[in-house]
């Protein structure tokens, strides 16, 4: 019987440190990821927020320049 | 006359045993430690109660008599103990669905090296499991649930036992109770023993909040996986995650409300009362208990000790060191083990706060001693 208890153990032991190990695996990858998915849609988020601004400056110049010349 | 005597007879003052006052005596203890001391009142008083009814001779309220199949002659905790503990083992369960749905995994996401210490807690787990084989008092079932004490989980040392070892589920959830109320007298001194005023110095920063996302999946992936290794503890492990996927999707507030309310609560009413009912005074004053006390002692203090050596052992290796008084709260014992980490953390300095770093390993302890019950489960049943 307390052979049995030793195998017990080792296994047991064992397989707890294992199960969580590949646990900690995961939440490390899975905050990999998550980090990678943020920065990426913060780059997208910046470079549309390039573009936006510099559409507005372009409409902007433009109606100052019709301003001018409907003033002239 | 004879009518008289006959009466005398069938009296509960004429039955009385001095194990049923040892017992009353007990009851009132639990009682007082419920009601005074505030210490795991919600699972003392019931069983104080419980414990009170199974030694008044005579009331019969945790028989139960399955030979009639009318269960006319059966008391009320007799049939609780009968249908939901040892013919369907489902009031744990739900109970740990109650519990999943009030538990934060925050923590353990942030700082996911603490679910190590989760597991070394367990060793204290097995260190008992070989001190009951040793003894030649018990089984290796019966073992495996005394074990299965160092665990300090309550609903986990029910369910193991109401599988294993039926005989000593009274006795083994009280001691697990019992233990995890006694948690700020049997933890602080082993702590300050295995660690410096340096280690217990040690400030760990605090990582923020968490994506949504992280919480949601986290549980998914823990029950996908535990499950796949481990069948055997899906009954604990699903119910756990599906309470804490509940609460963190957000979208069903009042199935999160009645799981973590009424649910947990009901269960608890039914489960200590009836686990108090099974501590009958003559059945359990015995050679046997007097060992179960002391194994489950053991169990805690080395689940306690070793959860605060692999901590140290890992700050060998880490950058950012963690403070070892942590490690102890991988008994789970939740929240009150993680609580006497933070006040032992106070005490060297009061700006240290490991609360929320502690629960990290405490949550841990949880999953990790349901993964041992359910190894048990499927091994020597």
């Amino acid at each position: 019987m307390f052979s049995k208890a030793v195998d017990l153990t080792i296994f047991g032991i064992t397989i707890s440190f294992l199960l969580l190990t590949i646990l900690i695996f995961f939440i490390v990858i899975i905050k990999y990821f998550d980090k990678k998915l943020d920065n990426n849609q913060n780059k997208k988020q910046d470079s549309n927020y390039a573009k936006v601004l510099a559409a507005s400056v372009a409409v902007s110049l433009v109606e100052s320049e019709l301003e001018h010349y409907k003033s002239a | 006359m004879d009518i008289f005597i006959d009466w005398v007879k069938t009296t509960g003052i004429y039955n009385l045993s001095w194990e049923n006052l040892v017992m009353f005596a007990v009851a009132f203890f639990f009682m007082y430690l419920a009601i005074k001391k505030n210490m795991e009142s919600y699972e003392l008083l019931p069983i104080g109660l419980g414990v009170i009814i199974a030694n008044l001779p005579l009331a019969g309220m945790d028989v139960f008599d399955a030979t009639s199949g009318i269960h006319q002659s059966s008391g009320i905790f007799g049939v609780i103990f009968y249908y939901t503990l040892s013919f369907w083992n489902i009031l744990p369960p739900i109970i740990f669905l109650g519990l999943g749905a009030i538990t934060d995994f925050t923590p353990l996401i942030n700082n996911p090296k603490t679910l190590l210490l989760g597991a070394a807690a367990q060793i204290g787990i097995f260190v008992s499991f070989w001190g009951a084989s040793l003894t030649g008092y018990f089984t290796l079932k019966e073992a495996a649930s005394i074990g299965i004490i160092g665990g300090a989980d309550g609903p986990t040392t029910i369910f193991l036992t109401s599988s294993l070892a039926p005989d000593l589920l009274g006795i083994t959830a009280v001691i697990a109770y019992s233990y995890m109320a006694a948690v700020a007298f049997i933890q602080p001194p082993i702590m300050k023993l295995l660690t410096t005023k340096s280690e217990r110095n040690i400030i760990m920063k605090d990582s923020g909040p968490v994506n949504n996302k992280l919480t949601i999946l986290f549980p998914n992936i823990a029950m996908f996986l535990i499950i796949l290794i481990v069948p055997r503890s899906a009954p604990l492990i699903s119910m756990f995650m599906i309470g804490n996927i509940l609460k963190e999707s957000k979208v069903v507030p009042r199935l999160v409300d009645a799981a973590s309310n009424e649910l947990i609560n009901l269960s608890t009413i039914f489960l200590m009362i009836t686990i108090g009912t099974q501590l009958n005074g003559p059945k359990v004053i015995n050679v046997e208990t007097l060992l179960i006390l002391g194994l489950g002692l053991v169990a805690f203090a080395v689940g306690s000790a070793s959860g605060i050596i692999l901590a140290k052992i890992m700050n060998l290796f880490l950058k950012q060191k963690i403070n070892p008084l942590i490690g102890s709260a991988g008994v789970s014992a939740v929240p009150m083990a993680a609580r006497i980490s933070h006040h032992m953390g106070q005490e060297e300095n009061p700006n240290n706060y490991l609360l929320s770093h502690a629960m990290g390993p405490n949550v841990a302890g949880v999953i990790g001693s349901a993964v041992i019950a359910g190894l048990f489960l499927a091994l020597i049943n």
